[in-house]
């Protein structure tokens, strides 16, 4: 027996994630900063002055074009800029390090279209030499990776890259859950420059997915010691140390971070999660109190919502899960739908169809915003109260691949794996691997027991189980292990017991679901009154939960059939 | 009105130095090709700007030039300065009013038959000994300034003229010394000013987009070798090295204004080793498609090293007498004779090759 989500919603500020190295392709908004004025008392600065004239007496030579381009840029004019660079694609000429400048320019100005057009130019070249070659792959796939197009940056990086080529690799392997490809690039890149900070955190963090937790903390400590400032790098070290259960080494790493940005209510929500995780809940509530000033201070309204929902969790820790809805819904709406964080929390929280016109709302209005895979946990709940099983379970893999760190992620996706398309071997694998990287949830240990079940793996379902005081449906599986083992009555004795608890916690839902799932155990074993599944056929067709043990019910059911008539 | 530089064409200036025709720009400043009356010599006149005048860093920086470069005659490749003052012209400034008499800063200097990025424009048909041999020259004219305790600070292709020397090669000489700084006199200008340059910083040092310059003689000099590795990224490939390995400079330097001076530090750091990688990522290969196989590899070597975004790590790396001023730039100049050397060798090697097959 296994829950859709865990008990109540957990904040997943910590994540670890891969950093991507200092990106070559920005965004539009990115290269703005306008620091030099390019005249004084109306005269153009002699510099500028100079690239213009030459530009303008070799209008068709790629070199004076991207010269004029580079310099443009620098004294902050992005029109002119652009138009020196196109001028250079347009040359009759082609000059590769020209046209690899001028595509550099486009891409910081935002025009990746154009600069990938340039670049495949080079590319496409017959009589370029393939060293250039090599660095035009280099910044189309770092143009491809911040474009989210993992697989064709992967696909550029495929030939001989420089050091920079090799940590971009191996930070989009680590993205993608490759982890072994993801190490042996990131060393090859720290073998020619040993002192990478974003290779090394990069090795870290593909270490700690990996299982090598160690050699995690190792990394994790060296780029941290090398770039003290920089955000992910620090925030990978306590995340790391999180896992390894470590939560007082979490926070010096976030206190050693926050010197460097005192004002980041990001780095307070971080603090404030392993105050939570260390157990003492009014630090992490002081610690949001003091975001929340930051907050007024950058008049964020999104940031203002999230503090007071996270400070509200941590307050109230047994808010009925409708309150949860109710109030991250109205959060959501206070912000006009800005905030990601309220919106995964509002996921997390929503189980039943009752929920789902507020969770669509909220997918439909981010997906404006954000990135996709940042909502992939919307969309996998979206799907689950749809009764769109396939999406949701598509999207709960993506997500437990994305996030190798998050509990929830991993939770759902042996859940949804096991249940919906009976692929015990890969739920259990995705469970056991989040388990061995350190996702501590006693609920993934039940659902990653309950696939080991199912896939027949009673003995290690029994290691795996925990203990039922820390997650009420543990019972439930102990159940399911006896039922298969062929003790009928034990089980039925372990399935009443988790059923009594939830009925003296006046949760009949909870109770209802243990009841089915005792009828999947049945299934299994090949012992199931097919009548009794009649007394679920209501609850299953309006309520997802029900519907896919029903489904897993007839499946089981179903490969008995075959097997007899084999 | 045209270009405002044509307001003082025809005008004779120091009583000498007729202009003939406008030929360039400087920071702040036009010049002249003109002839020198007494002597009936093409010359080239320099003269500060009406409204760079007005600006006191743009005056004092243009009549320490004048002082720089007159402290700095007989250096055989650093451009040579003629004559220098202060002069009364007429001219007219706004269309349809009456001249007016103005008074203009000069500089006479030598009349040069080119500029280094003009040639550039054509790189692919000029070969590389004669390349390395006007870089020799570049190198040349900033070591005998740093012999002299002077630090040029904007050493790029367009501030290098070419003379004619009626031989294979061009003499090159080094020119526009407006940033320049005398270190055995007290700093003009406030620190401030040395952490990031000046002008166009798609040239500078990564330290200087990190607002890091240091105002010491160490630090300049080491800006200096930066700006001759990139002056010879840029006679292989014509594009700055800085353009190439720190695209976004623009985004780090303001990103450095607010962080503090200690930040400031670590960031660089730790962004020198990210440039490392671009360095062997992009601008090596991008170089490799420029430069003659036979001496790709010690000029990538050259170029790495003395275009290295940690400051400490542009000098020579085997002895640090080398690196004392009264060496000035000696361990460059024999990096790029050796270069030379292999180049002729193999062009010697290939005639016999040629001949005997023949």
């Amino acid at each position: 027996m296994t829950a859709v989500a865990p008990e109540r919603p957990t904040i997943d500020q910590l994540g670890l994630r891969p950093m991507i190295s200092a990106p070559t392709a920005r965004g539009p908004h990115s290269a703005e900063a306008e620091t030099q004025p390019d005249s004084i008392d109306g005269h153009v600065d002699g510099d500028l002055l100079q690239a213009r004239t030459f530009a303008a007496r070799h209008f068709d030579i790629p070199t004076a074009l991207a010269r004029l381009a580079s310099s443009e840029l620098a004294f902050g004019n992005r029109v002119s800029a652009a138009d020196a660079a196109r001028a250079v694609l347009k040359a009759n000429s082609f000059d590769a390090p020209s046209h690899f400048v001028a595509a550099q320019v486009l891409a910081s100005l935002g025009e990746t279209d154009e600069a990938e057009t340039a670049l495949e130019i080079m590319l496409d070249a017959p009589d370029e030499d393939e060293n250039s070659k090599r660095a035009a792959a280099y910044l189309a796939a770092q143009i491809a990776a911040h474009q989210g197009d993992t697989d064709k940056a992967l696909r550029l990086l495929a030939g001989p890259t420089g050091p920079a080529g090799a940590a971009l690799k191996g930070s989009l392997l680590a993205q993608k859950g490759r982890y072994g490809e993801a190490i042996r690039e990131l060393r090859a890149a720290l073998k020619d420059v040993p002192d990478s900070p974003a290779a090394l955190s990069n090795l870290g963090f593909a270490y700690a997915a990996a299982g090598s937790p160690r050699k995690a903390l190792r990394s994790a400590i060296a780029a941290a010691a090398l770039d003290p400032a920089d955000r992910t790098a620090g925030i990978n070290l306590a995340a790391i140390h999180i896992a390894q259960e470590q939560p007082d080494e979490a926070l010096s790493a976030i206190d050693r971070l926050t010197a460097h940005h005192p004002d980041d209510p990001h780095l307070a929500f971080a603090a404030a999660e392993a105050h939570h995780i260390a157990g003492d809940t009014q630090a992490a509530i002081r610690r949001l109190s003091r975001a929340a000033q930051s907050a007024s201070a950058s008049n964020s309204t999104a940031l203002a919502e999230e503090i007071r929902l996270r400070s509200l969790l941590l307050e109230t820790p047994a808010m009925p899960r409708t309150a949860m809805v109710e109030a991250a819904s109205a959060a959501l709406r206070r912000c006009e739908y800005r905030s990601v964080i309220i919106a995964r929390i509002l996921a997390s929280a929503a189980q039943t169809p009752a929920d789902l016109p507020a969770l669509e709302k909220a997918h439909r209005s981010l997906a404006q915003h954000y990135d996709r895979a940042e909502l992939l946990p919307l969309k996998t709940q979206t799907a689950f109260l749809q009764f769109d099983f396939h999406q949701s379970q598509t999207a709960a893999v993506e997500w437990a691949r994305n996030e190798p760190f998050n509990a929830n992620a991993h939770i759902l996706a042996v859940y949804i794996l096991a249940l919906h398309q009976g692929d015990y071997t890969q739920a259990a694998r995705i469970g056991t691997a989040g388990i061995n990287r350190g996702v501590n949830d006693p609920t993934l240990n039940n659902n990653t027991a309950f696939a080991l079940a199912m896939g027949g793996h009673l003995d290690a379902a029994a290691r795996m189980l925990p203990d039922p005081a820390e997650c009420p449906a543990a019972n439930a599986t102990a159940g399911l292990i006896e039922t298969v083992r062929g003790n009928p009555e034990l089980g039925k004795a372990k399935y009443d017991a988790c059923a009594q608890q939830a009925r003296s916690r006046n949760d009949t839902d909870f109770a209802d679901l243990v009841g089915i799932h005792q009828l999947l155990a049945e299934a299994v074993a090949d012992t199931l009154d097919r009548r009794r599944i009649d007394a679920y056929n209501d609850r299953a067709d309006t309520d997802p939960r029900f519907a896919i043990v029903r489904n897993a019910i007839h499946r089981e059911l179903n490969t008995h059939l075959s097997d007899a008539d084999a | 009105m045209g270009n405002p530089a044509d307001a003082y064409l025809d005008q004779t200036i120091g009583g000498r130095y007729k202009l003939a025709a406008h030929i360039a720009d400087g920071h702040f400043s036009h010049v002249y090709k003109a002839v020198d009356q007494q002597t009936g010599a093409l010359t080239a006149v320099k003269v500060l700007q009406p409204a760079a005048a007005l600006d006191p860093p743009s005056a004092f920086e243009f009549q320490r030039e004048g002082q720089l470069l007159e402290s700095l005659r007989g250096a055989r490749n650093v451009v040579v300065l003629t004559g220098s003052g202060t002069s009364e012209v007429g001219a007219t400034i706004t269309a349809g009013q009456p001249a007016a008499a103005i008074p203009v800063s000069y500089h006479a200097l030598e009349l040069a038959d080119g500029v280094l990025s003009e040639l550039l424009a054509h790189r692919h048909q000029i070969g590389w000994d004669t390349k390395m041999r006007i870089f020799r020259g570049v190198v040349l004219g900033i070591h005998q300034m740093h012999l002299k305790k002077i630090v040029h600070r904007d050493v790029k292709a367009a501030n290098v003229l070419l003379f004619d020397t009626h031989t294979r090669t061009p003499t090159a000489k080094v020119s526009d010394l407006g940033r320049s700084r005398d270190l055995a006199q007290p700093a003009a200008f406030p620190a401030g000013a040395y952490a990031q340059g000046r002008g166009d910083l798609s040239y500078a040092p990564p330290e200087h987009l990190w607002q890091l310059g240091l105002n010491d003689p160490v630090s300049l000099r080491r800006a200096d070798i930066y700006l001759l590795g990139s002056s010879l990224y840029e006679i292989a490939t014509g594009i700055s090295i800085t353009s190439v390995t720190l695209p976004h400079w623009q985004w780090h330097l303001s990103a450095a204004a607010n962080l503090s001076l200690e930040s400031r530090k670590t960031s660089f750091f730790a962004a020198a080793r990210h440039i490392a990688e671009l360095h062997e990522t992009v601008a090596q290969p991008l170089l490799a498609g420029q430069v003659a196989a036979e001496i790709l590899r010690p000029v990538a070597s050259l170029i790495r090293q003395m275009c290295h975004p940690l400051p400490d790590r542009r000098e020579h790396r085997f002895s640090a007498e080398r690196n004392h001023p009264a060496w000035g730039l000696q361990w460059v100049l024999r990096r790029i004779d050796i270069i030379t050397k292999h180049l002729q060798q193999r062009k010697t090697t290939s005639t016999t090759t040629r001949r005997r097959q023949r």
